[in-house]
């Protein structure tokens, strides 16, 4: 039986649970419980087993509908007299779709064309940590995690102000994930959200698991090879960003969230820079840029030099550098190339290991086969 | 090379971002390609076309070179310092924030214009810097030489009559723009001179602008195979310099003021590594001054000239500029700088060289580059030579554009892009050129000659009579007005 997703639900019970089996294609984790009021009204409370917090179901709601509740109408009188953080009335297949998987569980009576819908979110959750990948000696340890609210509550913590606000937006064709905007309504330029904006909702994806898919749509020059926005897991981080005019997107079910627009020297920054004396903060920073001269250009620079200019660099220096590279059977370019894919191999497989095994890849990697091409003078 | 491959890998983890760390490992590969097929050129070229790709990206429409470029010295004190907390009153103005004071809560400063930021502007400070970038080119190479055959060492007085005469001659220019102010001297010729005289100076001016832009850049080719790699093939260097020409060329007058940011603040320091060949130099070589009067010097302002045209172009400038009651100042303050930087070199180059060196120099002032030498590199000319191509094409970039403007008006297209197949096709054509054709030091010597006579009379002969004839006619419009 095809469903329209606009229409309510039907007046009999059996008739809507029967639906309900059909709606989700008969999984195994959707729980039906059916029993009955005081006063012998037939309902059903439905969920799904893996996204409630069972505690709340059982204590708050079961609880109070098995014993203190005699009629539907009363339930619906005493304006749903369950405690419970958040209950709603609710009538559309579509809206009943959304709740059960967000984790809501919901009520049907028979002989009621209206469900009660009773906020039992609850999932496994990893606790609050410090991010891996951006750790800070001065800054707060606390790092985003994946669920929304949380993220929210950890950027309100530094932002406590009025104008903090939060957007919802939705994006994904199958599976709706949700995306919160946050910024200082009276600081950010308002041309700036209306961009964003229009960006998400013409977003055509399946579904969007993570931060960094988002950002590629929102990029002007998605074939660039410069990150156009930035993604931190670190609340400090995100609010330092809004206060300076910037906007946060949050994506549900990702720890990182995205900061927009940026410059190119956001990217040199670290709230560590803040946190200690700003000439030493300074120091880093142009460290951070020299480093950056290096990484992109030095094997560059010593290619040119040996296989063009070697009449830059003085004699006695051009002279340790000749002797070394007397044995080498390539050429410059193709000895900085295995160098460094090499280079780039250990790096990679020293991410994606677990860490005792990695250990091993390095050791591995960097002595054994670093000594053996050594001594084979390979480079 | 061990070493050299470790240091870089532990440079590619100082920087924060992994992102950011990501793409320098990616680019790293292809400047180690060029590296090995052009040396130090193709580093300087690899390295242009990213800083030019940098300067060109917006992220959710702000400049993503924002504060260095464009330039914006008020937010340089978090951008490549970090400075104490209490200085940094503001927020970042990329953003254009509603509030631009961080502390409390504030007036609204009102939504700042960001519609202006699509529209084709440069600020005052860019257009001094067009006018200054465009002015420094291959004349500063030569010009000690040239100078000292007409003026002997007095030849430091003709520069700065020179700069009097070039700021002159853009105070006519800039009157000349003023009966137009929103209109490039192109679109507005035909209004005052009639169609076909004005298609017969629009397609001189075209002509003109390319032959400079042409000799320019083979000239800078030319240089590059001397000095640094005399077995590349002519062609190849010509097809990679064109790139970052392109690039920069294709989007039009916002990215050429960039670019010339880009090359002033890459080169700023350059002139002054100059100082450090001060060491066994004979000052009184300058003197006597005036040891031969004045006729030479007044006979060779026309030599100088050359070094700071350039100022022809605020034809096309002038209309795009934001504040234009300040055009005369800027156009002052632009010919200052590059008598600066001539003074510097001329200078620098007499007291350095005996009278009998100076007059037999090609390159005057690469040679006074290979008297420098520092403990950890000899032959610094090949690392300045390199990055001085960023210079050379901030000349040959905005005449490029003005060529292409030219020939746009000419084939009936109205619009102030640099993007199109007219822009194919002059590079296209250099390619071509450069592949049939090599040029000798004298070819180039000769179209030098010939190019500064045609512009001195097209240059002073045009705006002169342009300007008497644009006088006359408002004043016989008035007349018959009446």
């Amino acid at each position: 039986m095809k469903l329209q997703k606009e229409s309510s639900i039907f007046r009999g019970l059996e008739k809507n649970v029967k639906q309900l089996s059909a709606l989700f294609s008969h999984s195994t984790d959707l729980s039906i419980r059916q029993f009955q009021l005081q006063d012998g009204t037939k309902v059903a409370l439905v969920y799904f087993v893996s996204l409630v917090d069972k505690v709340s179901l059982k204590e708050q709601v079961l609880h109070t509908l098995m014993f203190k509740t005699n009629t539907a109408a009363e339930l619906f009188e005493s304006n749903i007299s369950v405690p419970i953080e958040n209950v709603q009335v609710i009538k559309r297949w579509k809206e009943i779709e959304q709740a059960l998987l967000e984790g809501q569980s919901l009520l049907f009576f028979q002989g009621w064309k209206e469900a009660i819908l009773f906020e039992t979110k609850g999932w496994p959750e990893r606790s609050i940590q410090e991010p891996h990948t951006e750790a800070a000696l001065f800054g707060s340890h606390q790092g985003f995690i994946e669920t929304a609210e949380v993220n929210i509550a950890l950027l309100r913590r530094y932002i406590p102000h009025n104008e903090l606000r939060i957007d919802r937006c939705e994006a994904g064709d199958r599976a709706k994930t949700k995306i919160y905007l946050s910024y200082l309504e009276d600081v950010v330029n308002p041309v700036i959200v209306k961009k964003i904006k229009k960006k998400i909702k013409g977003i055509q994806i399946d579904a969007l698991l993570n931060t960094g898919e988002l950002a590629e749509f929102l990029e002007e020059h998605p074939y660039s090879l410069l990150p156009q926005s930035l993604l931190t897991e670190r609340p400090d981080t995100a609010a330092s960003h809004i206060y300076e005019g910037r906007l946060v997107i949050i994506v549900d079910h990702s720890p990182s969230v995205l900061v927009v627009p940026v410059t190119f020297f956001t990217f040199f920054h670290h709230v560590d820079d803040y946190g200690s004396r700003w000439t030493s903060g300074t120091l880093i920073r142009l460290l951070r840029l020299f480093a950056l001269l290096i990484a992109s250009s030095l094997p560059a620079l010593y290619i040119a030099m040996i296989s063009f200019h070697f009449e830059i660099i003085p004699l006695d220096l051009m002279m340790s550098v000749a002797r070394s590279r007397e044995k080498i059977p390539f050429p410059p370019f193709f000895e900085a190339l295995i160098m460094e894919i090499s280079i780039e191999m250990i790096r990679e497989a020293g991410i994606r290991l677990p860490s005792p095994v990695g250990q091993t890849v390095g050791v591995v990697g960097g002595i054994i086969i670093g000594e053996a091409a050594l001594l084979a003078t390979l480079w | 090379m061990v070493i050299i491959v470790a240091i870089t890998a532990i440079s590619s983890y100082i920087i924060p971002n992994y992102e950011l760390a990501n793409s320098v490992r990616i680019i790293r590969f292809p400047l180690m390609l060029m590296a090995s097929i052009f040396g130090m050129v193709g580093i300087a070229i690899g390295v242009l076309i990213v800083l030019v790709h940098l300067i060109s990206v917006r992220s959710v429409g702000m400049d993503y070179g924002d504060p260095l470029i464009p330039i914006n010295f008020r937010d340089w004190k978090d951008t490549l310092i970090r400075a104490p907390i209490q200085f940094m009153r503001k927020r970042p103005s990329v953003n254009h924030p509603l509030q631009s004071r961080r502390q409390g809560q504030g007036k609204k400063s009102g939504v700042t214009n960001m519609q202006n930021q699509a529209t084709e502007q440069i600020t005052f400070f860019q257009f001094i810097l067009l006018i200054y970038k465009t002015q420094i080119g291959i004349n500063v190479l030569t010009l000690p030489r040239d100078l000292f055959a007409e003026a002997n060492t007095d030849g430091w007085i003709v520069v700065i009559l020179g700069c009097l005469v070039s700021i002159l001659l853009s105070g006519i220019i800039i009157q000349i723009m003023k009966f137009h102010p929103k209109q490039i001297l192109y679109d507005a010729m035909p209004k005052y001179l009639g169609k076909w005289l004005g298609k017969a100076f629009t397609f001189l001016w075209t002509l003109y602008a390319l032959l400079t832009a042409t000799l320019v850049l083979f000239t800078t080719i030319h240089i590059v195979k001397v000095w640094i790699l005399p077995n590349t093939p002519f062609y190849l260097l010509m097809i990679i310099f064109l790139i970052p020409i392109y690039m920069v060329t294709k989007q039009g007058i916002n990215m050429l003021a960039r670019y010339a940011e880009l090359a002033f603040l890459i080169a700023f320091f350059m002139p002054y590594l100059l100082f450090f060949a001060l060491k066994n130099v004979e000052w009184l070589n300058l003197l006597p001054v005036l040891k031969d009067g004045w006729e030479p010097i007044v006979k060779s302002i026309g030599l100088v000239l050359p070094s700071f045209y350039g100022i022809e172009l605020i034809f096309i400038w002038y209309p795009f500029l934001n504040q234009k009651q300040k055009a005369f100042r800027g156009a002052i303050i632009g010919n200052l700088l590059t008598m600066n930087i001539l003074l510097i070199i001329t200078l620098i180059s007499f007291v350095n060289f005996s009278p009998m060196e100076s007059e037999k120099m090609i390159w005057p002032t690469l040679g006074i580059l290979k008297l420098i030498q520092f403990p950890f590199m000899e032959r610094l000319e090949v690392f300045f030579l390199s990055f001085y191509l960023y210079v050379l094409f901030a000349t040959v970039i905005p005449y490029l554009f003005t060529a292409v403007l030219g020939i746009k008006r000419l084939v009936g297209k109205m619009d102030t892009r640099g993007a199109g197949w007219i822009l194919w096709l002059v590079l296209f054509g250099w390619v071509i050129v450069s592949i049939l054709y090599f040029p000798t030091y004298s070819d180039l010597f000769q179209l030098h000659k010939f190019w500064s006579e045609v512009a001195l009379y097209l240059i002073i002969g045009f705006f002169v009579g342009y300007t008497l004839y644009l006088v006359l006619f408002h004043w016989w419009k008035r007349v018959s007005h009446r």
